[in-house]
């Protein structure tokens, strides 16, 4: 090593390198920590240096220029001290986390850009990237979780709803190329239904006359009374065609479906195809089952085999237990009585032109085109109206592709309003979760502008920052989604467990549909990337420079900013509020129905409805059977009364006829009035406990000879009779001779529907020519009440007698409440999420705009602005916006709940004491939201909120 | 512009890796670490003050190298640098995914592994 120059000694050389860099980085202002270390670490260096390369600094001048040919630029050297001291300057987050973090993070970073040629280390990038993003959400679990909990819900309540829908009417029915098949409607003027069913003979017709159709098939629900190695029960059968099956391209799981020969009319026994679900539930899915008797209605018919576990007939929603031969219409038909009333008993149904009952559907035969098979339409309706100008006038047919019904034309269009609302309100949750979710990570990019802006300084290409970002984004938007995808399951299961009361079995098959993942998945994505990436975008054009100005200046780049989530908080209140106001009024009508009085006492009351007929009882034996059965359930002990009317209010059956005041009978009958019946006996009144308000019930002898007699409710006794005493008028029913004396006045109840208005209602004396009757039971004490009970006295008389509708009164008028129920439900469900999620956003906007405003509050607090000024400043922000959303939400009510007025019953859609509530609810909560933000804001500190950095 | 922030960012990635490296072997200091760089590479890289006491000071600051003032006697008072367990445990990755990559540059151009 060569000597040290002769004019300074060392120490005296490394005491002036000392006070050169002194002085050169106080001029860049050196780091203030352990500035003596510096300073001496690079003297020594420089000496080092000096001393290796054989330097002599043997004087002030000969120092100062090597340390300026060794350093030529402090400034740098000072500047990358101080990023050394300050790290978070280089990391796109505020706070960098721990230093192991950081090294693996630096390391990862260095190895992107080498390998960024390549596409692994474009691979190898996006997974740092995703480490970096998951650590940067982890570091931030407020924002995470609620970023993630708000996609979650709108993704998974979307997917819940889709499901639902898709389940009941938009998943193609499993038959072959369903597109091909048409469904075909018998259609007059004047019908009530617009599509009707058609004749059987009217279907021979047409399969042998149009052309255009390959295959023409029909098919009719009946209940039967189905006995299988178990208590008899009624189920729900579908009698079909022998061209059914084939026609739809549905193939037998075990044994064989029914053919165009099991048609014949003559064949001996009747043959049944089972449900795939009634095969499992009644045979364990044994496939010894085929070949077996079973008694349909009290007849022998044979199981020939099963259907596929998918096919559940063409009526969505509704599942048949089994399938019988068209003909078997006749047998039902060739029991020994029919009810009163019925004048067809005898005529063979399959022959009959006038009867309509079968839903026809036909497969097309595509190389036919449509225009011919019109015209072959046509023609034979020209033909059978000329022949049949009786059944036929006026009557025509029209077909319509078989995804173009969901139930019945008529009836879709009611299914469409309740689907579209349904959407609708689930789009509206939908949009407040998007909307928050934009505005969350807007604030979130907000707050980094600073960082990215460091970090392009710095080096960082604008493309990394970007990916940095949109790999956030997508990683929110797939936990998101997964969670999401797991609450739609969920509730997807709980659905589907769920028994829907009703007369029928109703099956909803819920699964998650491929097509509404996607659909969701693709909504939150785009959210979550277009939100994410704008803001980003946008920062990451932006330089350092201009950033840090607009940190301590006027906040004039982010008002644009500021104006949109604003615009987003006012959509989210808005629709809360549409939200909110919807699940108030359903579930004050929920409240209102519960407190409705149906007008009979239903505790204590167990209803059947037996119809021995079925099973091959005649007349005077289905009278015994009644007679006796009424006696041995009076003997009964714990029980009161018992009645057999010919149907219970508010079961679904309803009977309606044409019904004046005598001495207005010269009206023409189309005008007079449609009034709902039924068939009482003498014990009906007292039995379901329904108050006489005036007269008198019927007499025992009444009912046994159908006398003229009659009781009415109140509302028919104010419209028939308006202030006169109706005891002793007569009252006239279309089709009847004499008029029917009204004995007495029954207190009006609900007979259709417990919400609907006031109606007028007439009861007759029952007489003992009835088939089909209900029966009533009540009991003493409403805990006696017992369906075991009620079925052992049926089965007593006759184990084979199937009883249809046991259950509890109660259970019975329940579904003239599932609408509305559900409708609250529903709207509950999603009203109090939007409120949640409007609430959120709210808070994250305004904490965001504290944030934003901390330098300004804090000039305030300093200038001596006390807490309540400062309080009432941030919280006026916020309540503006929220009084905003409040109007237009207000509007947009006023406007919609009119749609909701098919489920409301007592309560008006503009209900004020509604409105009122959802309002102050709405209120509270955005109060709330302001208040936390706002008092942050009166604890900011000025010292620190003014410091310049 | 951009590129040259690019190729600062590199090589001070690069230097990071290569000074812990060093520091692995025994403790050393500044400019000793300097000079076995160039040394070892032939020339082909080398520090020089301004660079140098940068990189050391940074790398202690983040907590991978730790420096203490030693006068050994006869010698000038210097500030020697060794490995913190965090810096043993970056350095292990760093080789790790060092070898990784130039492994995956040779399977590319078919260097090696002939």
């Amino acid at each position: 090593m060569p000597e040290p120059g002769a004019g300074l000694g060392r120490e005296e050389k490394a005491e002036e390198l000392r006070r050169v860099v002194r002085a050169e980085l106080l001029r860049w202002r050196l780091p203030e920590r352990r500035a003596d270390d510096v300073i001496e670490e690079i003297a020594q260096l420089l000496l080092d240096a000096a001393e290796a390369d054989g330097v002599a600094l043997d004087s002030s001048e000969r120092v100062r220029a090597w340390v300026r040919g060794e350093v030529p630029r402090w400034r740098e050297l000072a500047a990358e001290l101080g990023r050394a001291e300050h790290p978070l300057r280089t990391e796109l987050l505020g706070d960098a986390g721990s230093r192991a973090a950081r090294a693996r993070r630096d390391r990862g970073r260095s190895r992107r850009d080498q390998g960024s040629a390549t596409m692994m280390g474009w691979l190898d990038g996006f997974f740092g990237d995703a480490r970096f993003a998951m650590r940067s959400l982890r570091k931030t679990p407020l924002f995470t979780v609620v970023a993630v909990t708000t996609l979650a819900l709108g993704i998974g309540l979307n997917s819940a709803a889709f499901s639902v829908l898709d389940g009941i009417f938009f998943r193609p029915l499993p038959v072959e190329s369903p597109d091909e098949l048409v469904r075909l409607y018998g259609k007059t003027p004047d019908g009530f239904f617009g599509h009707e069913p058609l004749s059987y003979p009217d279907y021979e017709d047409v399969a042998r006359e149009v052309e255009g159709f390959s295959t023409v098939a029909g098919y009719s629900m009946t209940m039967v009374a189905l006995e299988a190695e178990a208590t008899p029960e009624m189920v729900l059968a579908e009698m079909v065609t022998g061209t059914y099956f084939s026609a739809l391209g549905v193939r037998a799981r075990v044994g064989r479906l029914i053919e165009p020969a099991d048609e014949r009319r003559s064949s001996p026994a009747p043959v049944v195809v089972l449900s795939h679900r009634a095969w499992q539930r009644r045979y364990g899915g044994d496939p010894s089952a085929i070949g077996q008797e079973i008694l349909i209605n009290g007849q022998r018919a044979t199981i020939i085999g099963v259907a596929p576990a998918a096919f559940r007939g063409l009526s969505r929603g509704i599942e048949p237990e089994l399938w019988l031969g068209v003909t078997y219409a006749n047998r039902i038909d060739a029991a020994p009585s029919t009810n009163s009333g019925d004048s067809t008993a005898g005529v063979d149904r399959l022959d009959d032109r006038g009867r309509r009952w079968l839903w026809v559907f036909a497969r097309l035969d595509l190389s036919v085109p449509r225009a011919a098979t019109d015209s072959q339409i046509a023609a034979l309706m020209e033909s059978l109206r000329e022949r049949f100008p009786e059944s036929h006038e006026d009557r025509d047919l029209v077909t319509l592709p078989l995804s173009a019904v969901k139930l019945l034309p008529g009836i879709d269009e009611s299914l469409d309003l309740a689907s579209l609302m349904l959407m609708g309100v689930v789009g509206m949750v939908l949009i407040v979760a998007c909307s928050n979710l934009a505005s969350l990570l807007m604030a979130r990019a907000a707050s980094r502008r600073r960082d990215v802006a460091t970090r392009l300084s710095l080096g960082a290409t604008r493309l990394h920052v970007v990916r940095q970002l949109l790999v956030e984004s997508v990683i929110l938007a797939l936990a998101g989604g997964v969670l999401g995808l797991g609450l739609a399951a969920l509730s997807n299961r709980a659905l589907s467990s769920f028994e829907i009361p009703f007369t029928v079995p109703l099956e909803i098959s819920l699964s998650l549909d491929a097509r509404v993942v996607l659909f969701t998945f693709a909504v939150a994505l785009a959210t979550a990337l277009f939100f994410g990436l704008a803001p980003a975008v946008d920062a990451s054009r932006t330089r350092l420079a201009d950033v840090l100005r607009e940190e301590s200046g006027p906040r004039g780049g982010s008002a644009w900013r500021r104006r949109f989530q604003s615009a987003l908080v006012v959509v989210q209140v808005s629709v809360t509020l549409l939200l909110l106001v919807f699940a108030g009024l359903s579930l004050r009508s929920v409240l209102r129905a519960q407190h409705l009085d149906p007008g009979l006492d239903p505790d204590g009351l167990i209803g059947a409805i037996l119809d021995p007929s079925l099973q091959g009882y005649d007349s005077a034996e289905t009278a015994a059977l009644f007679r006796r059965l009424r006696e041995d359930l009076e003997s009964l002990p714990g029980v009161v009364s018992v009645s057999l009317p010919s149907q219970l209010p508010l079961s679904l059956y309803i009977n309606s006829d044409d019904m004046i005041a005598d001495g207005r009978q010269d009206l023409p009958e189309a005008e007079w009035p449609f009034v709902d019946n039924a068939a009482a006996d003498a014990t009906y009144f007292e039995t379901l406990r329904i108050p006489i308000v005036a007269g008198r019930a019927f007499r025992e002898e009444e009912t046994v000879d159908r006398r003229r007699v009659t009781v009415v409710n109140e509302t028919l006794a104010e419209r028939f009779w308006p202030g006169e005493d109706p005891i002793g008028k007569g009252l006239r029913r279309s089709g009847i001779e004499d008029p029917y004396e009204v004995v007495g006045v029954a207190a009006n109840g609900k007979y259709r529907a417990l919400g609907e208005q006031p109606r007028t209602f007439a009861w007759f004396p029952i007489g003992e020519g009835w088939n089909a009757r209900s029966v009533v039971v009540r009991f003493e004490r409403p805990e006696q009440a017992s369906t075991r009970v009620v079925a052992g006295a049926i089965h007593a008389i006759d184990p084979h007698l199937a009883i249809a509708n046991l259950a509890t009164v109660e259970e019975i008028i329940s579904p003239s409440l599932l609408p509305v129920r559900a409708g609250a439900l529903v709207f509950g469900v999603f009203g109090v999420f939007g409120l949640l999620l409007a609430a959120l956003g709210l808070y994250g906007v305004l904490a965001y705009m504290v944030s934003q405003r901390t330098h300004e509050l804090g000039v305030r607090v300093a200038m001596g602005a006390n807490r309540a000024t400062i309080l009432g400043m941030v919280a006026r922000d916020g309540l503006k916006l929220v009084a905003a959303g409040a109007v237009i939400g207000l509007g947009l009510s006023l406007l919609t709940t009119r749609l909701l007025s098919a489920i409301l019953f007592g309560v008006s859609p503009t209900d004020a004491a509604t409105f009122g509530v959802v309002l102050a609810v709405l209120a509270s909560a955005a109060l709330l939201a302001c208040y936390l933000p706002a008092r942050r804001a009166t604890r900011i500190d000025p010292i620190q909120a003014l410091r310049v950095d | 512009m951009p590129k040259q922030h690019n190729d600062r960012e590199r090589k001070k990635g690069m230097a990071d890796f290569l000074v812990l490296a060093l520091l692995d072997e025994e403790r050393r200091h500044g400019y000793e670490i300097a000079k076995l760089i160039e040394e070892r590479s032939g020339g082909a890289l080398s520090f020089r003050v301004a660079s140098l006491y940068p990189l050391l000071y940074r790398l202690e600051k983040r907590g991978l190298i730790r420096g203490r003032w030693v006068e050994e006697p006869g010698e000038r008072r210097r500030r020697f640098y060794s490995l913190t367990r965090l810096g043993k445990r970056t350095l292990e990755a760093e080789r790790e995914s060092w070898l990784e990559f130039v492994d995956a540059v040779h399977r590319i151009t078919g260097l090696g592994h002939a």
